[in-house]
């Protein structure tokens, strides 16, 4: 057999694996030598705490908070936006740190940002139900800026579940939004790919928040990690001996390992009408989404509409988004679709300049 | 680090011999990282152990046995699936409950937590469980034997939905030797134990997302979490039960408070919505107008539509 060159492998070896006993002995010290790096660069993180950019809270009913982030010059936008995030994680993902940050990038631009933190619900929440959220909370932020403001329709930029939220809001009071952002939103819940709603086809959800009352964060967790779980738990622990040496990259795991984990239990009752309308019955698509005695229907959406979706999304597929466009009334839809996953269209080193730029350029446009 | 490079023999710089196995190593570390205070940290010390050991530390394993060897996608795929037969089926099911963490409230945990209660349950009434329910305490015992028999059929439902995800991990071995195969080709091997790990991973998701996207799944997954639901039920009916007799306020008690107040905040914003003085709106042809001069700007847009109910 031929001689190895300098990385191990060997010209004529066949198969698949192409590796001498001295290049794995190699590679097992370069990686346990991370690992006894690791042990100091552990004890050494600095502050891994989350959001860069200072903001004041501005507006409040219960545990709900509208909180304007403080512009780094100027706000040259008239009309704010207000960005409507999903329940089931915290909101400081847009503003996780300064090198990751969707909420800078506008502010930057000139853009005047607020968001809703709908908090953690506990069991008084309980009977929350998605008018309570939608209309109460939502509509609560949107009028209270609509007055601040002067305007007779706000910016709306819904994430995710949040998106879901904002498509309802925009169907049922259309005169309130001047301009609809929706990013990596599900609309529909049907798709073949769509995990999540495979599972939520055979459950009983009734009997589910009967017996929880509300929904426990860590059972959200799971089911996330459950869609790739070689992937998310496996391969990215393996990986992070990578950068157990490296006190910036270990912080910058470490912040977004503690918002992955920092979800708040969801409202018992509000997780049942979402399951049951929007999972269950795709209600975007099959009608049947009724928030109080109001139904919801996408045709009333007539304000532009910017449709942000991930190619690589695991949890809200590319389809389940772009199916927005043969349901909305609008005449005015664009499409970005960014080339990431779920959370790389925030946190990603490309999405800081292409998404912020994006929805400014966009929405600058529409206010000539 | 004190001690580290003594234990990992090669693994420090300056030290020499071989390396010690890559599970005593992290076992060494983990122990080692347990004077962290910081909880965040010792949280992701925790994953790390329990995620990044047992698996990594067989592949390693594996690899070193085939190094400078020429051995086909077959055989390293054969290999692999006696690697596993070794570990067992607990090793692939722990694998999954350790997603779920040590303080979880997940499903497994609530289990675990309430399994020592219901056993005991099970233990004091093994001698009537069986039998008609009659007499003064014939309520008590319909009740036990129901959440008795809630526990069988939650076992029985997750059974079935864990042997779904062992024929997922047992498939990945397939779908490892097919990814394997496409590496066969000089310029494509892989050079490392890390590149072939990565293509374990990518095989075990790809078999797993084929399952857990199957009719099949949908319908094993649905009927264990609704087994246990009702499990729960009977455990908090007992629970409730007790609490009544101790005369302490029950879970049901505090709901039905917790709706009332929802219910009246509900009412309230109605009312006042339905009376608040609405601002001077804009005028839907302004708005109209708007609306148009913004789509002209736009470089993609849809065709015109109306809506459904419009």
């Amino acid at each position: 057999m031929a001689a190895a060159d300098a990385k191990g492998r060997n010209q004529d070896r066949i198969g698949p694996l192409n590796f001498t006993a001295e290049a794995l002995v190699e590679e097992t010290i370069g990686m346990q030598s991370k690992l006894g790096a690791g042990l100091e660069t552990l004890r050494d993180v600095g502050d891994y705490g989350y959001g860069a950019t200072e903001r004041e809270e501005v507006w409040r009913d219960g545990k709900t908070v509208l909180y304007r982030f403080h512009p780094k010059k100027q706000a040259l936008a008239r009309t704010p936006i207000l960005v409507c995030y999903a329940l089931v994680n915290r909101p400081y993902m847009i503003d996780l740190q300064d090198d990751r940050s969707l909420v800078k990038g506008l502010l930057e631009r000139g853009q005047d940002v607020y968001v809703i933190d709908w908090g953690y619900a506990d069991r008084s929440d309980r009977y929350l139900t998605l008018e309570d959220y939608i209309e109460r909370f939502l509509g609560g932020a949107v009028d209270f800026l609509r007055e601040k403001h002067g305007v007779h329709g706000i910016n709306l930029l819904g994430v995710c579940q949040g998106g879901a939220f904002s498509l309802c809001y925009a169907a049922l009071h259309p005169e309130k939004v001047r301009n609809l952002i929706t990013m990596v939103t599900p609309v529909d819940f049907q798709t073949p790919d769509n995990m999540l709603s495979n599972w939520t086809q055979g459950l009983d959800v009734d009997l589910f928040i009967d017996t929880l009352g509300n929904v426990p964060a860590d059972l959200m967790n799971y089911s996330y990690l459950m869609l790739k779980p070689f992937r998310l738990n496996m391969q990215k622990y393996v990986g992070l001996v990578d950068i157990l040496d490296n006190k910036k990259a270990l912080e910058d795991f470490l912040r977004m390992e503690k918002w992955i984990f920092d979800s708040p239990d969801q409202a018992g009752e509000a997780f049942r009408q979402f399951i049951k309308q929007f999972y269950q019955g795709n209600g975007f698509v099959n009608g049947g989404i009724t928030i109080g005695d109001r139904e919801v229907d996408l045709g009333f959406i007539d304000m532009p509409v910017l449709n942000i979706f991930a190619e690589q999304d695991h949890l809200v597929p590319p389809d389940a988004s772009k199916a927005l466009k043969g349901l909305i009334g609008s005449e005015d839809y664009t499409e970005l679709s960014f080339r990431g996953g779920h959370i790389g269209i925030y946190v990603s080193s490309r999405a800081q300049h292409e998404v912020p730029e994006t929805i400014h350029t966009w929405l600058v446009r529409r206010s000539r | 680090m004190p001690g580290m490079g003594g234990m990992m023999g090669g693994a420090m710089p300056g030290m020499t011999g071989a390396p010690a196995g890559w599970r005593e190593a992290m076992a060494f570390w983990n122990n080692a990282a347990m004077g962290i205070q910081d909880h965040g940290v010792r949280n992701v010390a925790d994953r790390m152990n329990a995620q990044a050991s047992t698996w990594w530390s067989e592949m390693q394993r594996m690899a070193a046995q085939l190094a400078s060897r020429n051995a086909d996608a077959a055989g390293i795929a054969k290999q692999w699936r006696q690697v596993m037969d070794g570990q067992g089926n607990q090793a692939v099911l722990d694998m999954f409950k350790g997603l779920q963490g040590a303080e979880s409230h997940s499903l497994e945990a609530w289990y675990d937590a309430a399994r020592p209660w219901l056993d005991a349950w099970r233990r004091e009434t093994h001698g009537w469980l069986g039998m008609p329910a009659f007499g003064l305490a014939r309520e008590h015992q319909e009740r036990i034997q129901t959440l008795l028999q809630s526990q069988v059929d939650y076992q029985d439902r997750l059974s079935t939905y864990n042997t779904l995800l062992l024929k997922a991990s047992q498939d990945a071995v397939g779908v490892f030797e097919t990814l394997l195969a496409k590496h066969e080709e000089p310029g494509k091997q892989l050079t490392t134990a890390r590149a072939l790990f990565d293509v374990w991973v990518d095989a075990a998701e790809q078999a797993y997302a084929k399952i857990a996207l199957s009719d099949e799944f949908r319908h094993v997954y649905g009927e264990m979490v609704n087994a246990q639901m009702r499990l729960r039920q009977q455990v908090q009916r007992e629970i409730e039960q007790m609490c009544s007799v101790f005369g302490l306020p029950t879970r049901t008690e505090l709901d039905a408070a917790h709706r009332k107040i929802a219910e009246l905040e509900r009412m309230l914003r109605r009312q006042a919505a339905a009376t608040k003085p609405k601002p001077a709106a804009e005028s839907p042809v302004a708005r109209k107008q708007a609306r148009k001069k913004a789509a002209t700007s736009t470089a993609r847009t849809t065709d015109g539509k109306r809506p459904r109910s419009r």
